[in-house]
C-alpha cells in the first residue's frame, strides 16, 4: 500500500516537474530568494507621502540586498531608515509536499468510496456465483496437477499473497468496526 | 514512581528470595520455550509496572552475563544500550518531517477556501505573493493570487463577487470537514478528538490497542489538515502529541526491548510526546516540560534526557524543512523588545483572572455538552453534527476578517507590533509621519482601529462560544490554538485600551515613568495579546511552567517571562478555585478512564479491608493451589470466573500465599503445553511448586513455575487506604494481595481503588469503565 502511494506520488512529482519546466519558459515570479525592504512612511521636504512601504526584489545577489538597489524611489533621507532582509525559501519542497498530500487524500477518498459503495455489493454476492468460484478453484487444482513443477509455484504464491492481503484487510476491518462500536454506538470512549 | 527502581532492588537483592526469584524471572525472559505472548496484556487492561520493569532488569542482566562470551555478544549488548537513543532519534525525525508536511499542507488547504495561485497551484497565498513586488497586503493578495470570484469570471468588489466568494468559502469548508469526519469514521475511529486525555491514560499504564497504530497515524494527520483547513475553531497542536506517540509506538516495535515490554514502551512514548509539542509549537524545551508536567506519569531522569534529545531532533528536522518560509520554527515569532513597566502588571494579572474564569467556564460547558452528546440522540449523528457546526462556523466567520483568516495567522497578527509595513485596520493610528520614531511610539487610534475593535469583540464572543461546541466532535481537534486565540483577542483589546489610557493621561503621575518624553510613550498591545493567550491557555489546561516556557519559545520574547508567569499563575489560582480539574482531567473523568491522578491527595480514613474483594457476603476468593489441582480443574476455574489473575496458595486449608498468576499467561501456557508437551492431558497435575512429586503411574505433570510471579506485593487488611493509594500511584501496581495473620484474605485491584475514590467523592462508582 505504502509503496504504491510512494511510487504514484513520485510519478506525479516527476510529471509536475516536467510541467513546471515547460511553464518556466515564460518569466515566472516564484523565485526562491528575495530581498525585502521595509521603509517607514516618511514625509520629506517635498511633502510627498510614499504610497507604499514594502519593496520586494527577486533574483538578487545577497550582497546587493540594500535599499539603494531595491527601492526605486529611494531618497537619501529614506534609505537609512529602511530595513532590508535577504530571505530564501524552497518552493520545490512545497510543491512536493502539496502534491503528496493531494495524492494521499485522493487515494484515501477513492478507497473510502470503494469501501462504502462497492464493498457491500461484493460481500453480498448471490450464492450461485460462489459456487462458480469453487468450481474454478477445483479446475485450477487439476490444471496445477497436470503441469510440471516449475510454473506451478507462481500462481500458488500469488494466491497466498492475495490471501494474506485479504486476511490482513479482514482483520483490519474487524478492528475498525470494533472501534466504531466503542465510539459511535456505545459512546464508551473519546466523547 | 521514582521509588520504583529502588524498591525493586531492595526486594531483589536484599531478600532471601534473590536466587530463586532470579531463576524464576530470568526464565520468563530468556528461555525460548515459553509460548509467545506471555507477559503481554489484553486490550483495555492495566499494566503491572513492577513486573515489567523486573522483566526488563532480568533481560538486561542476562545480556551483561553473556557479554563475556565474544565479540558478537558485545556488539549485541552495545546495540541494546543505545537502542533507546536510536529509537527516540527515529521518532524525532519522523515527527519533525510529518509536522513539516502537515504545516505546509494545512496552510495550502486553508487558503484554498479563498482562492488559488493560478500559475503555481501548490503555493498558498503568502507564498504566492512572496516575491511579487506589487503585493498590496490587504485581503486580496497580489496579482498572481486569484480569488474564486475572479476564477469564475466575476471581477471587482461588487456584491456578486462577495456572494461567489462566500459560497465557495462555505462549500470548501463543508467539503474539507466532511472528508475529515468520513475518514475518521471509515478508517480509524480512534483518530478523533485531541488525544491528550487518552495519551495521559495510556502513559499511566493502560492498554488501548490500535490507539497508536498506523491507520490512526495516517487518518489523524490527514484529518488534522482537513479540519483545520475547514475553518473550524480548533487547532492541530494537541493532535501532534498523539501523532508523535503513534510514531513512538510504531518505532518501538523495531526494538524488542521496547516493543514487547509495555512499561519500557512508555518511556519512549513520554519522549515522543515531548517531540509532539516540540514540533507543534517549535518549542523543544517547552515540549520536554509539557511531557513532564502534563502528560507523563512515570518520568525518570533517563527519560528526561531522551525527551530532550527527541525534542531536539524533531525541532531540527522541522527547522530544516522551514515550513513557514520565515526561518523560524513557529508562525508567531515576534521581533520587538519594547520594555514593560511595573504598572502594567495590573492588567496582566487581570488578564490572568479572565483566563481562569474563561477556563472554568469553558470546561464546565464543554463537559456538559459532551455529556449531552454522549447521552442524547445527538451522538447518533456524528457526521451531520460536524457538517452543521462547520456550516454555522463558516457562515458567521466569513464576514468578519478576523474569524475568516486562519486562526494561527490571526494570533500572529495580534501578538505582533504595528510596523511600517502593516496597513491593516488594526494598525490605523493617527501617526505623524514627520518624526522618525513614529512607529515605536503610542498615539491615538484612528477609525480603522475602532472598526477593528468592534470586529475583534464579535470575534471574541464567537470564538469563545463556538469552541465549546467544536471540541469533542468526532474529528481530530486540538484546543491550544482556539483558547490562545480567544485570549489573544481579549489581550489585544485590553492592550489597546491601556495604550489609549496612557496616551490620554500621559501627564498623570501614575503613568509618568511610562513616557520618556511628552511625545514618546511605549505601550505594546501585542504584548498584552501574548499574555492573554498564555492566560487563557493556562485557564483551560491548568499548566504553568510548561505553558510559560512554550509561550516564550513560541514568541521569542525572553524578557516577557515575568508578565506571562504572573498571568499563568493567576489564571491557575482562579481556575482551581472555581473548578478543580483541567480540561484533560475532566475529559478523562467524563470517559471513565482508569487514571489514578497523582496530583490529588487521598485524605479519607478507610482501610484495606473496606476496599478489598471479596466483600463480606461474597463467596470466598478464587485461588489456585500450588501442587494439587489438575489441568481440568484449572480450566474449569478459568471458564467459570472472569478474574484477570489468580493467587496461588499452598493449600486451600492453610491459604498461605505462594505467588500470583495472570489469567492470560495461564491460558496461553496450558494451551501451549497441551499442544506441544508430550503426556500432558486433562488430568495432569499443575505444579507451581519447585518440587514435583514423583508419580510414575499418573500422567506427566505440567510445570508452570515459570509463569508464576513469586513476588506479588502484599499488604495486611489493616493497612490504611492512604498508604495503599500511594503504593498504587508510586509503584504502578496492578493489584495487591491482602493478608490477615499471614493468610491470604483478598485482593485489591487498581479498578477497586478507582471505584473507591469515585465512591468517596459521591460519584457513580460504575462510571469507571475498563478493567
Amino acid at each position: 500500500m505504502y509503496i504504491k502511494i510512494a511510487t504514484v506520488s513520485f510519478l506525479l512529482v516527476l510529471f509536475s516537474n516536467n510541467l513546471s519546466c515547460l511553464a518556466s519558459e515564460q518569466p515566472s515570479s516564484f523565485e526562491d530568494v528575495r530581498c525585502k525592504c521595509v521603509c517607514p512612511k516618511y514625509q520629506d521636504k517635498n511633502n510627498t507621502l510614499p504610497d507604499r512601504t514594502v519593496y520586494i526584489s527577486d533574483n538578487v545577489n545577497p550582497r546587493l540586498c540594500k535599499c539603494e538597489y531595491v527601492v526605486k524611489s529611494a531618497t537619501p533621507e529614506l534609505c537609512p531608515r529602511c530595513e532590508c532582509k535577504y530571505e530564501s525559501r524552497n518552493t520545490t519542497t512545497i510543491k512536493v509536499v502539496v502534491v503528496f498530500v493531494i495524492c494521499i487524500v485522493s487515494l484515501l477518498f477513492v478507497y473510502m468510496l470503494f469501501l462504502l459503495c462497492l464493498d457491500p455489493l461484493i460481500a453480498h454476492r448471490p450464492p450461485r456465483y460462489e459456487e462458480h468460484t469453487n468450481e474454478e478453484v477445483n479446475l485450477d487444482d487439476q490444471t496445477v496437477r497436470r503441469v510440471p513443477q516449475q510454473p506451478k509455484r507462481r500462481p500458488v504464491r500469488q494466491m497466498s499473497i492475495i490471501d494474506h492481503v485479504k486476511d490482513e484487510q479482514k482483520k483490519w476491518k474487524g478492528t475498525v468496526s470494533e472501534q466504531r462500536k466503542n465510539i459511535y454506538d456505545r459512546h464508551a470512549m473519546l466523547n | 514512581m521514582g521509588e520504583l527502581g529502588k524498591v525493586f532492588e531492595d526486594s531483589c537483592f536484599v531478600s532471601e528470595y534473590t536466587k530463586e526469584l532470579e531463576e524464576g524471572a530470568s526464565n520468563i525472559d530468556t528461555l525460548e520455550d515459553l509460548p509467545p505472548g506471555i507477559g503481554q496484556y489484553e486490550d483495555f487492561h492495566t499494566i503491572d509496572w513492577l513486573r515489567d520493569i523486573a522483566r526488563d532488569r532480568m533481560r538486561h542482566r542476562h545480556i551483561i552475563k553473556k557479554k563475556q562470551e565474544g565479540c558478537w555478544e558485545k556488539l549485541k549488548s552495545a546495540h541494546d544500550a543505545w537502542s533507546g537513543w536510536i529509537c527516540v532519534l527515529m521518532v524525532g525525525v519522523a515527527a519533525g518531517a510529518c509536522a513539516g508536511v502537515i504545516d505546509i499542507g494545512t496552510t495550502w488547504l486553508s487558503d484554498l477556501k479563498e482562492g488559488m495561485c493560478r500559475e503555481a497551484f501548490w503555493l498558498n497565498r503568502e507564498q504566492c505573493c512572496w516575491s511579487a513586488n506589487d503585493t498590496t497586503l490587504d485581503d486580496e493578495g497580489c496579482s498572481q493570487w486569484f480569488t474564486w470570484s475572479e476564477l469564475v469570471g466575476i471581477s471587482g468588489q461588487g456584491a456578486g463577487a462577495f456572494i461567489v466568494k462566500y459560497i465557495f468559502y462555505i462549500l470548501w469548508a463543508l467539503f474539507f470537514t466532511m472528508c475529515a469526519a468520513l475518514f475518521v469514521r471509515v478508517f480509524a475511529p480512534y483518530a478523533c478528538g485531541s488525544g491528550i486525555p487518552e495519551i495521559k491514560t495510556i502513559l499511566s499504564g493502560f492498554i488501548i490497542r490500535g490507539y497508536l497504530g498506523k491507520w490512526t497515524l495516517l487518518t489523524k494527520s490527514l484529518g488534522m489538515m482537513l479540519s483545520v483547513a475547514g475553518g473550524l475553531s480548533l487547532g492541530k497542536e494537541g493532535p501532534f502529541v498523539h501523532l508523535a506517540c503513534c510514531f513512538g509506538n510504531i518505532f518501538s516495535y523495531i526494538f524488542p526491548k521496547y516493543g514487547t515490554n509495555e512499561a519500557k514502551k512508555r518511556e519512549i512514548l513520554s519522549a515522543a510526546s515531548a517531540a509532539g509539542v516540540s514540533v507543534a509549537f517549535g518549542a523543544p524545551i517547552g515540549g520536554v516540560l509539557f511531557s513532564l508536567e502534563e502528560v507523563s506519569y512515570y518520568f525518570p531522569l533517563k527519560t528526561l534526557w531522551r525527551s530532550f534529545f527527541c525534542a531536539l531532533a524533531a525541532a531540527f528536522v522541522l527547522r530544516s524543512i522551514n515550513p513557514f518560509g520565515n526561518d523560524h520554527l513557529v508562525m508567531f515569532y515576534i521581533d520587538y523588545d519594547e520594555p514593560w513597566y511595573i504598572q502594567e502588571l495590573i492588567p496582566f494579572i487581570l488578564l490572568g483572572a479572565f483566563g481562569g474564569l474563561y477556563g472554568s467556564f469553558f470546561i464546565k460547558f464543554n463537559i456538559a455538552w459532551c455529556r449531552f452528546r454522549k447521552q442524547s440522540r445527538l451522538g447518533q449523528y456524528p457526521i451531520l453534527e460536524v457538517l452543521l457546526i462547520t456550516f454555522v462556523t463558516a457562515l458567521i466567520s466569513f464576514p468578519n476578517p478576523y474569524t475568516k483568516m486562519n486562526t494561527s495567522e490571526m494570533i500572529r497578527m495580534l501578538v505582533s507590533r504595528c510596523g511600517s509595513e502593516d496597513t491593516t485596520d488594526l494598525c490605523d493610528y493617527q501617526r505623524n509621519y514627520t518624526s522618525i520614531d513614529s512607529y515605536t511610539a503610542s498615539t491615538f487610534i484612528g477609525d480603522g482601529v475602532k472598526t477593528a475593535l468592534w470586529q475583534l469583540s464579535l470575534a471574541l464572543i464567537f470564538k469563545g462560544v463556538i469552541t465549546i461546541f467544536t471540541f469533542g466532535m468526532k474529528i481530530p481537534s486540538g484546543l491550544f490554538i482556539p483558547s490562545m486565540a480567544v485570549g489573544a483577542i481579549l489581550g489585544r483589546i485590553i492592550g489597546i485600551g491601556m495604550e489609549q489610557l496612557v496616551v490620554a493621561n500621559r501627564e498623570h503621575w501614575i503613568f509618568e515613568n511610562m513616557c520618556q518624553s511628552k511625545q514618546f510613550c511605549t505601550i505594546t498591545p501585542g504584548l498584552y495579546a501574548m499574555v492573554g493567550a498564555a492566560a487563557f491557555l493556562g485557564g483551560v489546561t491548568r499548566m504553568t511552567v510548561s505553558l510559560v516556557v512554550i509561550m516564550f519559545e513560541l514568541t521569542g520574547g525572553l524578557q516577557y517571562i515575568v508578565p506571562m508567569m504572573a498571568a499563568a499563575m493567576t489564571s491557575k489560582w482562579i481556575g482551581d478555585a472555581l473548578g478543580k480539574e483541567g480540561i484533560y482531567d475532566a475529559h478523562i473523568r467524563l470517559n471513565g478512564y482508569p487514571y489514578l491522578d497523582s496530583k490529588e491527595e487521598f485524605t479519607h480514613t478507610t482501610i484495606a479491608a473496606d476496599v478489598m474483594r471479596p466483600r463480606r457476603n461474597d463467596p470466598p476468593l478464587c485461588v489456585i493451589t500450588q501442587d494439587s489441582m489438575t489441568v481440568e480443574e484449572t480450566e474449569a476455574i478459568l471458564r467459570e470466573t472472569e478474574h484477570n489473575g489468580f493467587p496461588v496458595v499452598i493449600s486451600r486449608e492453610s491459604q498461605y500465599l505462594v505467588g500470583f498468576v495472570l489469567r492470560r499467561d495461564l491460558i496461553l501456557a496450558i494451551a501451549n503445553a497441551m499442544k506441544n508437551q508430550e503426556g500432558v492431558v486433562s488430568n495432569s497435575v499443575v505444579y507451581f511448586a519447585s518440587h514435583v512429586a514423583a508419580n510414575p503411574n499418573g500422567p506427566a505433570p505440567l510445570k508452570l513455575r515459570k509463569i508464576l510471579d513469586m513476588a506479588p506485593v502484599t499488604i495486611t487488611d489493616q493497612t490504611p487506604m492512604e498508604t495503599v493509594v500511594e503504593m498504587f500511584r508510586k509503584l504502578g501496581l496492578r493489584q495487591t494481595l491482602v493478608t490477615h495473620n499471614g493468610r491470604l484474605l483478598g485482593i485489591i485491584t487498581k479498578k477497586d481503588v478507582l471505584r473507591h475514590i469515585a465512591q468517596l467523592q459521591n460519584q457513580d462508582p460504575e462510571s469507571i469503565l475498563f478493567n
